[in-house]
């Protein structure tokens, strides 16, 4: 509905007004600010962590091993402009110096973005309990990590 | 189960298999698994072994205190006990104890809702998967109590205990690790175990059990491998000794005696058998199957070396793949 509400803008006199093509959740999803009755509610771009570690995939074991210091989640493999492809797990960390990040690497992993609230994703862990919640952008930039705990934390502060 | 704050990111141990070697053999062999670097070890606790070929099945708590006996630093446990119909939990959880003092801080307990070719040998009926997850369920639930050391009565769906009290205890109750291998199992691992067990490199298992309570909690795997001086060597050995490698599901769990299981395998290719395991010489082959359940998110990973010889592996072991993991 926003060209039609920008053009009806325009009719009123509104000398500047722009229809941003990639909607509200788009603005919301990287991270934008915004105001109304919604924008107090707990969202994943609030409990996200943001200091994550991440490596890249040309990277060795050896390389990376150092920047798990006292994260006990995985490292996030990012590609260029912090783009999430993979997760690696403490665990891969063990193996010889010189194996590849790319080969010990998860693929895929899910990912949610900014503007879901803690309401929203709570259940959906209760029915699908995962260790971590990897948040992007839209563009799949990311973000950080919210532990899954946090997320039920502000859901049940939401709720009141 | 490394229980300590030093916890390495991943740790290697040696996999002691009672269905093919004799338990003095499997006890000499803890111990040169201790000499050789390895800080763990699992036992498979079985009834019989797969296939008859393999020849061997001794009663896993005998063979336990004789490693007590012949190590010092080895933590070792099984791989694992199905507490639910061969053995009574009040049992299982005595005999756990009893290992428990006698290694001094080193034993495990790994549990598992079991395979008809061990657990119907008593004419008791077999349950089907559900039923027996929740058998299992309720006698960890038995066992823990147990360990508490007061007298238990209990009256659940499965079991009955009465009167029932441990006197030989140790100080701290061991860990208890639950195997699983579908979502369902791992998510009552991360529920109500310290640890979960698993023989396949299933992230999504992993990150189940981790997401329903197991986080920060131990990882087990079990890896098969046969070291040999030539790769056609190892491909023979697996294949006369392991030959159950082929089997996945049902057809592990639901048949009743080792010459059934041999019966099935004459229909197995020779290509299924081996496809799961690192064969031969090279490092590199067996540390890639061990890069994919550290993958997956196990950080401890039990090394099975199939057939009589143990000793050529541990060698390369203690040479190879020890060294390549930083000693651990």
């Amino acid at each position: 509905m926003s060209p039609r509400a920008a053009w009806r803008l325009e009719q009123l006199g509104f000398g500047e007004t722009y229809n941003y093509v990639g909607s509200k959740m788009d603005w919301i999803g990287e991270c934008l600010p915004f105001e109304g009755t919604l924008a107090d509610r707990p969202r994943l771009s609030t409990l996200a962590e943001t200091d994550v570690p991440t490596c890249e995939l040309h990277e060795t074991v050896a390389q990376v091993r150092g920047r798990l210091g006292g994260w006990e989640l995985a490292l996030v493999v990012t590609g260029p402009a912090r783009v999430v492809v993979g997760l690696v797990r403490a665990e891969a960390l063990g193996l010889e110096d010189a194996r590849q990040i790319a080969t010990v690497m998860q693929e895929g992993p899910s990912t949610y973005r900014p503007h879901v609230t803690a309401a929203e994703l709570s259940p959906k862990l209760e029915k699908r309990p995962v260790p971590w919640v990897v948040v992007t952008t839209l563009s799949g930039r990311l973000l950080g990590v919210a532990r899954p705990e946090a997320v039920h934390a502000a859901a049940k502060a939401d709720r009141g | 189960m490394a229980e300590d704050a030093e916890r390495p990111l991943l740790e290697l141990g040696y996999w002691l298999s009672c269905e093919e070697h004799d338990p003095r053999a499997l006890v000499r062999n803890a111990a040169r698994a201790e000499a050789a670097g390895f800080g763990l070890a699992g036992i498979s606790d079985h009834f019989h072994p797969w296939v008859p070929e393999q020849g061997q099945s001794p009663f896993v708590w005998s063979v336990l205190g004789g490693i007590a006996g012949a190590t010092e630093r080895l933590r070792v446990g099984t791989g694992v006990t199905a507490p639910l119909i061969r053995v009574h939990p009040a049992i299982v959880a005595q005999a756990a104890a009893t290992a428990a003092v006698m290694l001094d801080g080193r034993f495990f307990l790994g549990v598992g809702t079991g395979e008809r070719l061990n657990e119907q040998v008593t004419g008791a009926h077999w349950p089907r998967p559900d039923v027996r997850r929740e058998m299992l369920e309720e006698a960890v639930g038995v066992i823990r109590r147990l360990w508490d050391g007061g007298p238990v009565d209990h009256r659940g769906a499965h079991y009955t205990v009465e009167h029932a009290q441990l006197f030989t205890r140790p100080p701290q109750p061991p860990p208890i690790v639950v195997a699983g291998s579908s979502k369902k199992s791992a998510a009552m691992a991360g529920r109500i175990g310290d640890g979960f067990f698993a023989v396949a490199p299933s992230a999504r298992h992993v990150e189940v059990f981790e997401g329903a309570g197991g986080r920060g909690k131990p990882r087990l795997a079990q890896i098969h491998v046969c070291w040999a001086p030539t790769e056609d060597e190892a491909r023979r050995t697996a294949s006369r000794w392991w030959p159950n490698a082929a089997l996945r599901g049902a057809a592990l769990t639901e048949l009743a005696h080792p010459k059934d299981m041999a019966q099935v395998l004459e229909l197995a290719r020779p290509e299924d058998i081996v496809r799961k395991i690192a064969l031969g010489p090279d490092p590199q082959r067996h540390l890639d199957l061990v890069a994919s359940f550290a993958t997956a998110g196990f950080d401890q990973v039990l090394v099975h070396q199939i057939g009589p010889d143990q000793e050529g592996f541990l060698r390369f072991a203690e040479q190879e793949l020890l060294p390549a993991l930083g000693g651990r």
